[in-house]
């Protein structure tokens, strides 16, 4: 370090010294920031969980009036929104600092995990009276359980957003591969959306487009890192594909 | 209209509370702890079918809970937490949790997890296993040496359960870590390490367990 800093000038010295200070505050504060968002996270699960179970339990009894009921749904449809919010915003947060998280790789049954997205999203889907229609072959799969739930719930739960009446899950599986598709007949992707669907972020006017968008990049980042690849087959339909065992 | 019995570990009020009516009116018997030491005395003093645990709780953590359980009972654990981050989500299956869900959950998808690890704990029940003087208990997760009660760490037990269910079959190392463990907690790499100390636990009995080269392990014990 010595021979190096005295084979330098004394304004080279300065810049070098200058760049390793800005480089390092940034890194701390990356660090701080991370750490930040992450006691948010984990502060925020438990209310969450606690909402969640009473929206679950107040969606069992019957002795509501329209108004009611619609007041209701709508809370279901936020408490879904907010925790994909968390979830994506923690993988989309660090692939922006590009410090992904640990990643896990395991054998995912994968037909498992998209069976399991019926419960999960059975409140929504009664609220918004639409059908969740799954049809699955058994594929395994190796990656990291937590992506692959992040990327179906993702998919799962946009396509409930812009529909009314079905939202169909069919996962095939031979020679090594799997494809699932997620499909909303018959109701397209908006517009806006549409064009570079998952690529980055971008500023919405409104905050259902924000989240939608949210979901889609954060979908894309966790295909990105399990090797998968994640199009829109179409206007109404997610197309994913990858390597099975 | 089922009788089971379930303890819940939590220390959230409202977590606690709207799990318990949740599973009350899904027909369970439940018990409630809300503190470490509370859920230790509880296992200890009473039997369960299942047990819902939180690991951020006081007086002790979840995994001190789970790893003191472990050791007197193979009931399914389902860790409910909001420590999401994979070193706690390893941790836990190491130390023998049946499933890990992280908060928020909605209750229909933890009801759907309960109802399948209590369908498949009935499956298991009262298998046992007997070869050279040893005796495997897959439901008390109890292993008899000629007679005297061997301690096998949870992923020494697993390893060992995969290998006599499946006897006759040269299993691979990696098909051995997949049978063994719920979410993948055991590697490919790392078998070697755990049936060499499962071998020497078993005394005569772990000449059952053969070498298949270039493949794995099968085991020729017979009941």
């Amino acid at each position: 370090m010595e021979l190096s800093l005295a084979l330098l000038s004394g304004a080279a010295v300065a810049g070098v010294l200058t760049a390793g200070a800005l480089a390092l505050g940034r890194r701390r504060r990356h660090e701080v920031e991370r750490r930040l968002l992450s006691t948010l996270m984990h502060d925020l699960r438990t209310p969450l969980t606690s909402l969640q179970l009473t929206l679950g339990e107040l969606a069992h009894h019957d002795a509501y009036s329209p108004d009611e009921r619609a007041t209701l749904h709508r809370a279901i449809e936020e408490a879904v929104g907010l925790r994909s919010f968390l979830e994506n915003l923690q993988l989309v947060d660090a692939a922006v600092l590009a410090r992904p998280e640990p990643t896990e790789v395991t054998p995912v049954p994968l037909h498992e995990q998209v069976e399991r997205l019926r419960y999960r999203y059975e409140l929504m889907a009664r609220a918004r009276k639409v059908s969740l229609e799954v049809s699955v072959v058994p594929v395994v799969v190796r990656a990291d359980p937590r992506l692959v739930e992040l990327l179906l719930s993702n998919l799962v739960e946009v396509s409930l957003r812009l529909t009314d009446t079905l939202v169909m899950i069919e996962l095939r599986g031979g020679q090594g591969t799997f494809e699932l598709t997620v499909s909303v007949p018959g109701v397209a992707l908006p517009e806006p959306l549409r064009v570079d669907a998952f690529a980055n972020q971008r500023q919405h006017q409104d905050r259902v487009s924000g989240l939608l968008t949210l979901a889609l990049v954060a979908s894309r980042l966790a295909c990105e890192s399990m090797g998968w690849q994640l199009l829109l087959a179409s206007p109404e339909t997610f197309h994913v594909k990858g390597p099975a065992t | 209209m089922t009788s089971h019995r379930i303890l819940v570990v939590e220390d959230d009020v409202a977590v606690a509370a709207g799990l318990v009516q949740g599973l009350k009116r899904a027909g369970f018997s439940l018990e409630l702890a809300t503190t470490g030491a509370q859920a230790v005395d509880t296992l200890r003093a009473t039997a369960f079918d299942l047990v819902l645990l939180d690991l951020s709780l006081p007086e002790r953590d979840g995994l001190g809970v789970l790893e003191q359980f472990r050791s007197r009972s193979s009931a399914p654990v389902i860790v409910l937490t909001a420590r999401t981050g994979l070193p706690d989500r390893l941790k836990s299956f190491e130390l023998g949790a049946t499933d890990f869900v992280a908060k928020p959950f909605w209750f229909e998808e933890l009801l759907a997890r309960i109802r399948a690890h209590l369908r498949i704990t009935a499956q298991r029940e009262h298998q046992v296993v007997t070869w050279a003087g040893c005796r495997v208990d897959l439901d008390a997760r109890q292993v008899l040496v000629d007679g005297h009660e061997v301690e096998l760490t949870p992923t020494e037990f697993s390893v060992l359960v995969a290998l006599v269910t499946n006897p006759g079959t040269a299993i691979s190392r990696d098909r051995l870590a997949r049978l063994a463990s719920s979410h993948g907690e055991i590697l490919g790499r790392t078998i070697d390490s755990h049936v060499a100390r499962i071998r020497k636990k078993l005394g005569e009995g772990a000449n059952a367990i053969k070498t298949v080269k270039a493949v794995g392990y099968r085991f020729d014990g017979s009941s």
